[in-house]
């Protein structure tokens, strides 16, 4: 690595249902103006732009990085699109970072976003066609695997889904704001793919998140703490193949020993201060723990059952109010990836974690099959 | 933004049609199970047998394109994981009941096929290790669906239990979905 990236500037839109007040280059620029502001830099001082959004179907906008350069001041500019399927706001993270890390430009912009109410995912990811069961139904199955395999208990689950809505009402940006939620509503949501509740599924927001990346002597000139990237990875493996175990996929093993091996961590439990991961159904919380190596196989679930997990426990996950929460999906990956720079920036307001000085931000998509993760820092590496 | 005009949207609907053009082993596989057989390709290193063949084993790296690598797979197999479907109803979906899906670990092949339709079964009596086989189609509705890359479901109906034995869980425990 030739040069350290920081992340000086971070901004993200009020996610909501829908947001009949902007186009879809209104809702970038939004965030993408907040993120400068943060940063305190003008359009002018960007060199590139990586952008990265679901596949196009959702919102069936053809190749938009062509459309949304002039919202995003990148004309003249090279601009890339990167497609990773739903680990898509993680992965163009990586990239941008890589482009200042490799001394290529100094300050870089990145934006993820989608506008799920522009179209209908639920048909798009059934392939147009009558009989598809979405991600809930193709994730299900796993999920059913995991119970089995590790004898969790079936209010792990809903667990889950109490907490993360809990941590969203301290989220001024969250989507759900469920002020009532208990695990007796949880538990009495209407069963969507067993196991998987309403409640223990992600909603469907329209939203966006931006950062500014910089290299060494932005981070230095920065006009807030920066948050320093300690570690960042990309793996993926096929899809499907004999063998494969998509409930701890090889390459989600892979990619966070990667990412610890480069910041130095040995003992990802006790080093990092907490956790923005990817959780679209509630039970990947503690699939995750295990794949991320925050815990033993098969015990995730003791994990979040402690309470460790919560926004008081010892290694708190999702404090933002995760995927469960607001789940604009191609942007998705970058709020867990923005939530951890800024808890390691002190700049999370009401659900900032007491001195967190290290932070795991992780996205995950395609079939549990594409990982991203990003592990910052309040120091510099 | 202050001082710019509204937004305004319309809907518009679409409709696209298209036409795949399968691989020769797509429709190779079409064609035998329009004729009643499910086929796969056994790996001449690591010996694994896909199923339906890609024509190649993606962990060695090497092709399974010719004729003898094709090994017959059975119309039987064991339920490795499901899951029961409140169809959501988005645009075009014809589906208004609940049904189960579940993963198949065919007699013969080495990895599960997903997503497979269960029938002439109490959904609560669903359960993984449970056994199951296919209820074909009659064979002037099987279409061939070559053109298109086939699943399995142009020519199988749904799964149903068999009367066997269940199949414990630690037989297949590597190969759940
Ligand atoms: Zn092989």
């Amino acid at each position: 690595m030739a040069e350290r990236c920081a992340v000086i500037g971070i901004g993200q839109t009020h996610h909501t249902r829908r947001r009949d007040d902007v186009s879809l280059a209104g809702l970038v620029r939004e965030a993408a103006v907040r993120a400068l502001e943060d940063a305190e830099l003008g359009w002018k001082d960007i060199e590139a732009v990586v952008i990265g959004t679901a596949p196009d179907l959702f919102e069936g906008v053809m190749m938009p990085e062509l459309y949304l350069a002039e919202a995003l001041g990148a004309v003249g500019k090279p601009i890339t699109r990167v497609h990773t399927a739903g680990s898509v706001g993680g992965s163009t993270a990586v990239v941008a970072t890589q482009l200042v890390q490799s001394g290529v430009h100094e300050r870089v912009l990145t934006v993820a976003f989608e506008k799920q109410s522009e179209g209908d995912t639920s048909w798009g990811l059934s392939g147009g066609r009558s009989g598809g069961v979405g991600a809930g139904g193709y994730f299900a199955p796993h999920i059913k695997a995991y119970i089995e395999r590790s004898g969790a208990p079936e209010h792990v689950g809903w667990k889950v889904a109490v907490k993360d809505r809990q941590n969203a009402l301290r989220n001024p940006y969250a989507h759900l704001k469920l002020d009532k939620i208990d695990i007796d509503s949880v538990k009495g949501s209407e069963m969507l793919w067993a196991p998987i509740r309403r409640l223990e599924s992600c909603p469907t927001s329209d939203g966006a998140c931006a950062m500014v990346l910089a290299n060494e002597a932005g981070g230095r000139r920065a006009p807030r703490a920066p948050a320093w990237v300690h570690g960042k990875a990309i793996r993926s493996e096929n899809g499907f193949f004999p063998g494969r175990d998509p409930v701890n996929p090889v390459a989600g093993q892979d990619c966070a020993a990667d990412v610890y091996r480069q910041a130095g961590i040995t003992d990802p439990r006790r080093e990092l201060d907490m956790i923005e991961c990817y959780v679209p159904f509630s039970w990947y919380e503690p699939m995750w723990m295990e794949n991320l190596g925050i815990a033993e196989k098969n015990r995730g679930w003791e994990l979040t059952d402690s309470g460790a997990t919560a926004f008081e426990g010892d290694i708190p996950v999702n404090c933002s109010g995760g995927v469960l929460s607001t789940n604009p999906i191609g942007a998705s990956g970058m709020l867990r990836f923005a939530e951890a720079a800024l808890q390691v920036r002190g700049q999370a307001g009401e659900r900032q974690v007491d001195g967190a000085r290290r932070a795991l931000g992780h996205a995950y998509g395609g079939a549990a099959q594409y990982f991203a993760m990003w592990v910052v820092g309040s120091e510099r590496p | 933004m202050a001082g710019s005009e509204p937004v305004s949207f319309m809907q518009q609907m679409v409709s696209l049609e298209y036409k795949l053009r399968a691989s020769p082993v797509a429709v190779d596989f079409a064609r035998r199970l329009c004729a009643g057989t499910i086929t796969g390709h056994a790996c001449p290193e690591c010996g694994l047998v896909y199923t339906p063949p890609s024509g190649f084993c993606s962990i060695c790296v090497v092709p399974t394109n010719t004729r003898e690598h094709e090994v017959e797979i059975a119309d039987r197999g064991t339920v490795t994981a499901f899951t029961i479907v409140n169809p959501i109803q988005y645009r075009g979906q014809k589906e208004r009941e609940v049904y189960a899906v579940a993963s198949i670990l065919l007699d013969g092949a080495s990895g599960t096929i997903g997503q497979q339709r269960l029938g002439d079964v109490d959904l609560d009596r669903v359960r993984m290790g449970m056994r199951v086989e296919a209820v074909w189609l009659p064979e002037e509705k099987r279409k061939d669906s070559a053109a298109m890359g086939a699943g399995l479901a142009s020519a199988i109906h749904h799964w149903r239990p068999v009367d066997e034995p269940d199949t414990p869980l630690e037989e297949f425990a590597e190969h759940i979905i």
